[in-house]
């Protein structure tokens, strides 16, 4: 069955994604111990590479680690000495992931009406106003929207707490700041394929028989014009549940978002692969989900 | 008599004029490609010349005001969006050529080819598009600098520019190669293919003749709409530090900069808002003419 294929090559392609990222980064010019990071001495800096296996020949040092990823265990943090990825990753992903769905959340609840209204309304203020929503969105940065934010709502207001993470009034700015630029995204997927979906013969037929406008478009029209925005949400998970950067910085969330850049730069091995299996194996889950939902709601693929 | 429309792309075109959103904004994107072509020349003044007034506000001599070390914002935004928009296409044009060649091979082809093809694109596209870039950037950029100093010195030190068209072009392909495969499987069936082939035209001729235009129209509106992503993405990378190196700036980055001297006590607005607002336009305009191209080129819109 094409189902359990795709289920059984997911762990396959982690595999190769994981393998691909561990020699590339391997290949990359200065090591975790380089610079600001230099141990003492020379002696010291022997231990280390001892300690993490460094001073093993690369073919044993990725048999090391197939064999610690097999037992669910990503390795100790080179630049965070004391935890192992699995720790990190334990503490960052479920401040990630909660920011993750609530800014997905967001992006649906704001894309979803404005798109929707949009098509309905087609050239009329609705569809201005959701243009302006999506131009803002796709058009100002997140690393502009967000200290923006924080100025006005935090610094003049005075209505929110300016940054970190815990209560509901912190949560506040960065789901709104994250999930802009994707309800903007939604927004227009949906809107086009709405208008689309409008002008197809089988809505004229609808309208012929005298269907109720209300029902036509939530029963009829809405239905298939959802579909670019189901294979949207996919890869759209992907990047909200693993966390921003951007976003994370700003609002000093303690996210998963930093490590991805923050490793590659302190050359941190054992977290980066770490993180690019989760992320990867997160990515590939998500779209085959995505497919799922996709025959659920279009019979045209359900019986192709 | 009008001369009555006969090619797709003919058709196409008069459609496009006959849209005013399009039309306006490929008007917008000219009077913006020309004032950043030709704009810094005719001021005369140095982008990175730094003077005695930071944080002057917009005035007569300098339109959109001074920067921290007093330079004239108005000279950089104009020099930034130049280098931005430099950027944005190349990295479109990269992704569109590695993209629609690998879609159009692998849905010609078929098989394994395709199935390998394919299988590439899954495991570039789990790779986190971040790392990806970081990776290039830190595998090749020594090897760039080394290289190029010794064949052109010059260019050495536009290296960084090299590289992040590369990258931003190899990153935004897979979509494109996902679509351009698409359309290709749905057309190699077709009674017209199977006719070229019968009739012994070789597959490159068919691939050039009669696949390629039927997938001219997508490939178009998508090209137009990664651009503005590119753009966005340079910007972002900037913000990593990964993108324009200071003296020089990109609207990214003069945006960023303009960002980092919020504060309460004073306002200095104009280094926000002008570099966010040519890039708001830039990328308005990229968006409507996306839009008409993509009714443009799309049949059933023929009335």
């Amino acid at each position: 069955m094409k189902l359990l294929h795709r289920l059984l090559l997911i762990p396959v392609l982690v595999w190769i994604v994981a393998t691909l990222a561990f020699f590339l980064m391997r290949a990359a010019p200065g090591g975790p111990f380089d610079r600001e990071r230099a141990p003492a001495s020379k002696e010291v800096e022997a231990a280390l590479k001892a300690r993490y296996h460094l001073d093993e020949s690369l073919g044993r040092q990725y048999l090391r680690f197939l064999a610690g990823v097999a037992t669910g265990d990503l390795g100790p943090s080179f630049k965070y000495r004391h935890h192992s990825v699995n720790d990190i990753l334990a503490q960052a992903l479920p401040v990630s992931l909660t920011l993750g769905w609530l800014a997905f959340g967001t992006a649906l609840g704001i894309g979803i009406p404005t798109g929707f209204l949009g098509a309905v309304y087609r050239g009329r203020w609705p569809d201005w106003g959701g243009s302006l929503l999506v131009l803002a969105g796709v058009c100002i940065p997140t690393f502009v929207l967000a200290p923006l934010l924080v100025l006005f709502f935090s610094l003049k207001l005075g209505w929110l707490p300016v940054a970190l993470w815990g209560s509901l009034p912190q949560v506040l700015l960065p789901t709104f700041a994250l999930g802009l630029y994707f309800a903007a995204r939604v927004s227009r997927l949906l809107r086009e394929g709405l208008s689309e979906t409008l002008r197809a013969p089988f809505i004229l037929t609808a309208r012929a028989k005298g269907l109720g406008e209300f029902q036509l478009l939530l029963r009829h029209a809405l239905r298939p014009s959802l579909l670019p925005v189901v294979s949207y949400c996919g890869p759209m998970l992907a990047d909200l549940l693993t966390g921003s950067f951007v976003i994370e910085r700003v609002f000093q969330i303690p996210g998963t978002g930093a490590f991805f850049v923050n490793s590659f730069f302190s050359r941190d091995y054992p977290m980066m692969v770490g993180l690019v299996i989760v992320y990867s194996a997160l990515l590939l889950l998500l779209n085959l989900a995505t497919d799922l939902a996709y025959r659920w709601l279009d019979p045209r693929v359900r019986h192709a | 008599m009008r001369e009555s429309p006969s090619t797709p792309a003919r058709r196409a075109w008069n459609r496009f004029q006959h849209n005013r959103a399009a039309v306006v904004g490929a008007m917008l994107l000219g009077l913006i490609l020309l004032a950043v072509l030709l704009g810094p020349t005719l001021l005369g003044i140095d982008p990175n010349q730094a003077s005695e007034t930071p944080f002057a506000p917009p005035n007569a001599a300098h339109w959109f005001g001074t920067d921290i070390h007093g330079r004239d914002l108005f000279a950089r935004s104009l020099v930034g969006a130049r280098i931005s928009l430099l950027v944005g296409l190349t990295g479109a044009a990269v992704s569109v050529l590695i993209g629609v060649t690998w879609g159009l091979v692998a849905a010609y082809t078929g098989g394994r080819t395709d199935a390998w093809m394919m299988r590439t694109v899954d495991v570039l596209y789990a790779l986190p598009n971040i790392i990806f870039v970081m990776l290039v950037i830190g595998l090749t950029e020594t090897h760039l600098v080394r290289g190029l100093q010794s064949v052109a010195p010059g260019l050495a030190g536009s290296a960084r520019l090299f590289l992040l068209f590369a990258c931003l072009g190899a990153v935004s392909w897979l979509n494109m190669a996902r679509i351009v495969r698409g359309q290709v499987l749905s057309l190699r069936h077709r009674p017209f293919i199977l006719a070229s082939q019968v009739l012994g035209a070789p597959a490159h001729f068919i691939l050039r003749r009669h696949l390629l235009p039927n997938v001219t129209g997508i490939i178009i509106v998508y090209a137009t709409l990664t651009v503005p992503a590119v753009i966005l993405y340079e910007s972002f990378l900037s913000f990593l530090g990964l993108g324009i190196r200071p003296p020089d700036a990109s609207l990214g980055t003069l945006i960023e900069d303009g960002a980092r001297q919020l504060n309460p006590i004073q306002i200095r607005w104009w280094l926000l808002v002008f570099p966010a607002g040519l890039l708001a336009s830039t990328l308005l305009a990229l968006h409507h003419i996306g839009d008409g191209l993509r009714d443009a080129f799309d049949p059933r819109s023929e009335s």
